[in-house]
């Protein structure tokens, strides 16, 4: 499973990035709660050019350079094929970073750690991201990159 | 099938998840000369700046190899009867194969300076080596580190860390060679010496006296309790030489992993593999590249036929809070270098005639997906676009908007 954009209907509006926020971090989508302590970290960003944009979030890879260059073991792939993080194990090497040609695992500016998309499986339901976008530009479909 | 994989470290794991992929039935053996299952070589010095909180340093759950059917043998394998399909254990046992995978890895080189034959001197390679030095730091003040590549930095931290004093002597004029340019060198050097680590760059050690002391070829003499050498990795190809196999460098594989010996691959820091910028086959010796190949020969000893296209050398190690990342060219390789730099972060990219050969980034990790991808798949894209990036200042959104439609283009044909 993975999100895929589709740049034509993207408004570039941003929602995706708050809702995406809000639903991580235990605010379990609360967008007034998240943002009232400043700015929440979304696991995806908006990329935007003078003509289009879209949302640049992790395609779930089969064969995931992320996972595989991971020094730590803290990226695994869940039983659903969901590529996520476990942050406790993450040493910030940034391999990961380094190897995704997407440039979508991103440290954190609080915690120095990976953030990543987790396609929101901690929570029942679609990711976030999918279900607040107002131009149904975003997608959740089957299969990795 | 048979498959039997000799080596049990990340190019076994890429192979075994290869296979896994392609054939779900064969039987599949990995012989494991190492005491530990699979672990991450490079979180060895995570473990020794803080061994109670670094205990958990596997690469792959411990089920990994139960869940991919895998049987694990402890020991090591002593010759190839290429002619038998045979390989022969220490232990006298013989395990026919249809398929091999050398993934036997590499060895630190321990350079024969006087004195290097004394027990203080070691080298920082194994889990077991951090383990021992864990063990002889518990009395020692001053260590002195030979070599000041990715092993023998992380080595340098983890002690300085631990309280020690640390000397590192580099014979070349900068630390991490490999992966900086002088200029950027500049930058690591001040922050080094600011944390008090003793940086001696463009000097040799000359001799290692038994009454700890190390002299260098410039006669300045340092104390040291213990030395730790950490000068570069060696491939272990003996099994393959002895075997008749192609090796240079390391052992010769062609595009699709395979050794001179149709049936027998081989994968990981063992392996020499083509180098994009260069166009030449090299060792790189990195982990994410033995996954690549371990699962690429994988895939091809269960059947399919992928080509390796090719890499380049990438690295991404943090020291003392900060990040480096690199990736592509060799210093010597021509082309424009652009450089963006701001207080603590810094960048410099190297175009060639429109491609991206090679960058640097310091505390700049946000931007190297991308741009180590650019270089690894020779993703076209004008050096003007290029130019246009460093003036605007680096950041992802700033990524030429070729690269994404390039990427976006693969994507679509399904070769990313």
């Amino acid at each position: 499973m993975k999100v895929i954009s589709i740049p034509e209907y993207c408004l570039g509006c941003g929602l995706c990035e708050i809702y995406c926020a809000a639903q991580h971090d235990g605010y379990n989508g609360n967008v007034l709660k998240a943002y009232k302590k400043g700015r929440p970290a979304p696991r995806s960003g908006l990329i935007k050019f003078s003509q289009m944009s879209w949302l640049n979030t992790c395609m779930h890879c089969d064969d995931a350079p992320c996972l595989n260059a991971c020094i730590s073991g803290a990226i695994k792939r869940d039983e659903n094929g969901i590529i996520y993080i476990d942050e406790n194990h993450c040493v910030q090497c940034y391999t990961c970073v380094m190897v995704c040609p997407y440039g979508h695992a991103q440290p954190s500016s609080e915690s120095g750690r990976i953030i990543k998309c987790d396609l929101c499986r901690d929570s029942e339901g679609i990711p976030a991201c999918v279900s607040h976008c107002p131009n149904a530009a975003l997608k959740l479909v089957q299969g990795g990159a | 099938m048979k498959y039997v994989i000799i080596g049990g470290c990340i190019a076994a794991c890429g192979a075994i998840e290869g296979i896994r992929s392609k054939d779900a039935e064969g039987q599949i053996i990995v012989i494991d000369g190492e005491k530990r299952g699979a672990y991450t070589r490079p979180l060895i010095s995570y473990y020794l700046s803080d061994p109670d909180r670094y205990t958990d340093i596997d690469y792959r759950s411990p089920e990994f190899f139960k869940d991919h059917r895998v049987e694990v043998i402890k020991a090591r394998a002593e010759a190839i009867d290429r002619s038998r399909q045979i390989l022969i254990l220490d232990n006298g046992e013989e395990i026919d194969y249809d398929r091999l995978l050398i993934a036997t890895g590499a060895n630190p080189v321990m350079v024969p300076i006087p004195g290097a034959d004394q027990d203080w001197v070691k080298p920082f390679y194994t889990l077991g080596d951090a383990e021992q030095i864990n063990q002889d730091i518990l009395f020692a003040r001053e260590v002195v580190v030979i070599g000041s590549g990715l092993i023998g930095m992380k080595a340098a931290e983890a002690l300085h860390k631990r309280g020690l004093t640390v000397h590192i002597v580099e014979k070349e004029s900068h630390i991490l060679p490999r992966q900086l340019t002088p200029g950027t060198a500049v930058f690591m050097h001040r922050n080094l010496a600011k944390e008090g680590i003793d940086i001696i760059a463009g000097d040799e050690v000359a001799v290692i006296h038994p009454e700890h002391q190390v002299e260098l070829k410039s006669g300045r003499i340092l104390s040291a309790d213990l030395v730790i050498m950490a000068v570069g990795t060696r491939p272990n190809a003996e099994l393959a030489v002895k075997s008749g196999l192609t090796v240079k460098q390391g052992i010769v594989v062609d595009s699709y992993l395979r050794t001179s010996d149709d049936n027998i691959y081989a994968a990981g820091d063992a392996a020499e593999t083509l180098n994009v910028i260069s166009g030449q086959p090299e060792v790189m010796a990195l982990l994410p590249h033995a996954h690549r190949e371990g699962y690429l020969a994988g895939c091809n000893m269960g059947g399919q036929d992928t080509r390796d296209r090719g890499s380049v050398p990438m690295n991404s190690v943090k020291l003392l809070g900060r990040n480096i990342c690199s990736a592509g060219a060799a210093g010597d390789e021509k082309g424009e270098l652009l450089t963006w730099h701001d207080n603590d972060q810094l960048l410099e990219i190297q175009v060639r005639e429109n491609y991206l050969i090679r960058y640097i980034a310091i505390n700049m990790p946000q931007v190297a997906g991308p741009l180590t991808n650019a270089i690894e798949k020779k993703i076209l894209v004008a050096a003007g676009d290029w130019q246009e990036f460093m003036e605007v200042g680096p950041a992802l959104a700033n990524i030429p908007p070729a690269y994404w439609q390039e990427l976006r283009r693969l994507e679509a044909n399904g070769s990313n």
